[in-house]
């Protein structure tokens, strides 16, 4: 996770509540247990922890860029919707579920002091949490982020006419990723440097 | 960095002084209260008056009794538990603790309307050609549109509406009171009917049970996206006002025609969502989706009637707001 040497694990439970007829979301609890190596400053790694909680929450039911495109007769351009922290939303103190912090300790002997990191790691696995708890709550998938209350409701809809209740893009961007290099380590009888001809096959 | 323009300030002790000196200075000068909403627009280079009079220092702007004075703070109203209680859920729901100890009623009511577009510093605006508000020859919003649809944000303005108050403008002419609904315009641009050298002295209010319900994304700091203020009044009639779903907030007359006389049973609940959820026209110019903050505007008219009837609304107000006042 970032700049640490080890990885780091984390596992988040959220309690969603979904009101059927607005979609609107209530999130009162959060419970997050973060594997750390070991806890260095408790208050600080604690703290580390219920910050990427708060970030996680609002990537998953707030921030969003909004951009709109401009009629032909005036440019087509691209217009930023949001284009300032006055509209781009984060929760406030109001909005911050509890949060109930376990740190998991388990010494990476790598690591020094055996710590991993506290810093990132939390923050991820709390979106694809609320979108489980909001599917635990209602039964419509939602697969982009923020989950905004007028996408349940549309997935809601779907469901009742009998389409599958799901929100989101429905595929994968086509990316043209490039062909994987394979450098085998010395090891495997490579120099570090020698480009193994397109054989992924063969490397195991 | 945004940088307030250079400005004569202007500290009058009376209403009377405050008068003269706007109908001295004419529309050059503008009055400042808290300063909350005035300030960042001028940091913004909204507007960018050559004098500004405050209302500060004029103790009859603060005076209570059977009217309120428009310099009575928000944080004020809130803790004034004889308001009523709608005034008292509005005021409350106002940006942050802050902004409500500097914010004032009267600034509350005058609030400028507000947009995506023009909500934002001077280079942005300048970058898409201004818009139709300010400086610019376009809405950006309604391209097609030959009107300003920047939005009323005022959250006060409904639940004092739905009460039936009124408010009193002052000038070195002489004064005026008008009925509230009368006091708007449904434009984003001219979106009061006080003249630039009025004051809005005071607001008259009777007391009527009454509630307000605000819709907004997080449980602080938001303008309002629909705000839904009911009220029964002293004879009887209910009536409903609408704030952030248009260039003004305002009675849903057909509601409240419909009202007339009812009791409030479900189903007479649920036709007066419907009647003024065909009323409420919201912009693409806020926070959240319009078609969805449309649907909503009848599940909230729900929940101001429900709690105007006695149910007990706290479990869904804590939901929506966060905070049960």
């Amino acid at each position: 996770m970032g700049p640490s040497p080890a990885y780091s694990y984390t596992a988040c439970v959220v309690e969603a509540e979904v009101e059927p007829k607005t979609g609107w979301i209530s999130v009162p609890k959060i419970w997050i247990a973060h594997d750390i190596g070991r806890t260095i400053n408790p208050v600080l790694a604690r703290g580390q922890v219920e910050g990427s909680v708060y970030m996680g929450l609002s990537e998953a039911l707030m921030e969003e860029q909004v951009f709109r495109r401009l009629p032909p007769k005036l440019s087509s351009a691209l217009v930023h919707k949001i284009p300032s922290l006055l509209e781009y939303k984060s929760l406030t103190s109001l909005d911050m579920p509890e949060v109930d912090t376990v740190l998991i300790e388990d010494p990476d002997p790598n690591c020094p002091f055996g710590a991993k990191e506290a810093g990132q790691g939390p923050l991820l696995p709390v979106m694809p949490a609320v979108a489980n708890a909001i599917y635990d709550a209602i039964g419509v998938r939602i697969d982009e982020l923020p989950i905004t209350p007028d996408k349940i409701l549309k997935a809601l809809e779907l469901k009742a006419q009998g389409k599958p209740g799901r929100v989101g893009p429905n595929h994968f961007p086509a990316v043209p990723y490039p062909e994987p290099l394979i450098v085998p380590p010395p090891w495997e009888g490579g120099d570090g440097k020698e480009v193994k001809k397109n054989d992924a096959a063969a490397v195991v | 960095m945004m940088r307030l323009p250079w400005f004569e300030y202007r500290a009058p002790r009376s209403i009377g002084e405050a008068a003269r000196i706007l109908a001295g200075e004419g529309p050059e000068a503008m009055l400042i209260a808290g300063g909350t909403d005035l300030l960042p627009n001028m940091k913004r280079r909204q507007m960018a008056p050559k004098i500004l009079v405050s209302l500060r220092h004029i103790p009859e702007m603060k005076r209570n009794g059977s009217a309120l004075g428009a310099g009575t703070t928000l944080t004020e109203i809130v803790t004034k538990t004889e308001l009523p209680l709608g005034l008292r859920q509005a005021a409350h729901q106002v940006a942050t603790v802050h902004l409500r100890n500097m914010g004032t009623l009267g600034g509350n009511l005058c609030l400028d309307t507000r947009c995506n577009y023009y909500n934002q510093n001077y280079e942005w605006r300048k970058a898409i050609d201004f818009c139709l508000k300010k400086d610019g020859a376009i809405c950006w919003v309604a391209t097609a549109s030959k009107r300003c649809v920047a939005m009323s944000s005022t959250d006060c303005a409904p639940a004092l509406m739905a009460i039936g108050a009124r408010v009193k403008l002052v000038s070195a002419g002489g004064g005026r009171e008008v009925a509230l609904e009368d006091f708007y315009n449904n434009d984003g641009i001219d979106y009061l009917k006080r003249r630039p050298d009025e004051i809005l002295t005071e607001i008259k209010i009777e007391s009527s049970a009454s509630c307000y319900w605000k819709l907004r994304r997080r449980g602080a700091f938001d303008f309002p996206v629909l705000g839904v203020a009911a009220a029964i009044r002293s004879d009887g009639d209910i009536r409903i006002a609408l704030g952030a779903v248009a260039s003004r907030p305002f009675l849903v007359d057909k509601a409240n025609e419909f009202l007339k006389g009812k009791k409030l049973t479900d189903e007479v609940i649920e036709e007066a969502g419907r009647l003024v959820a065909s009323r409420a026209k919201p912009m693409d110019n806020a926070d959240l989706d319009l078609y969805w903050r449309k649907e909503v505007s009848a599940d909230f008219v729900g929940y101001a009637l429900r709690e105007l009837r006695g149910d007990d609304m706290r479990a869904t107000r804590l939901r929506i707001t966060r905070y049960a006042l």
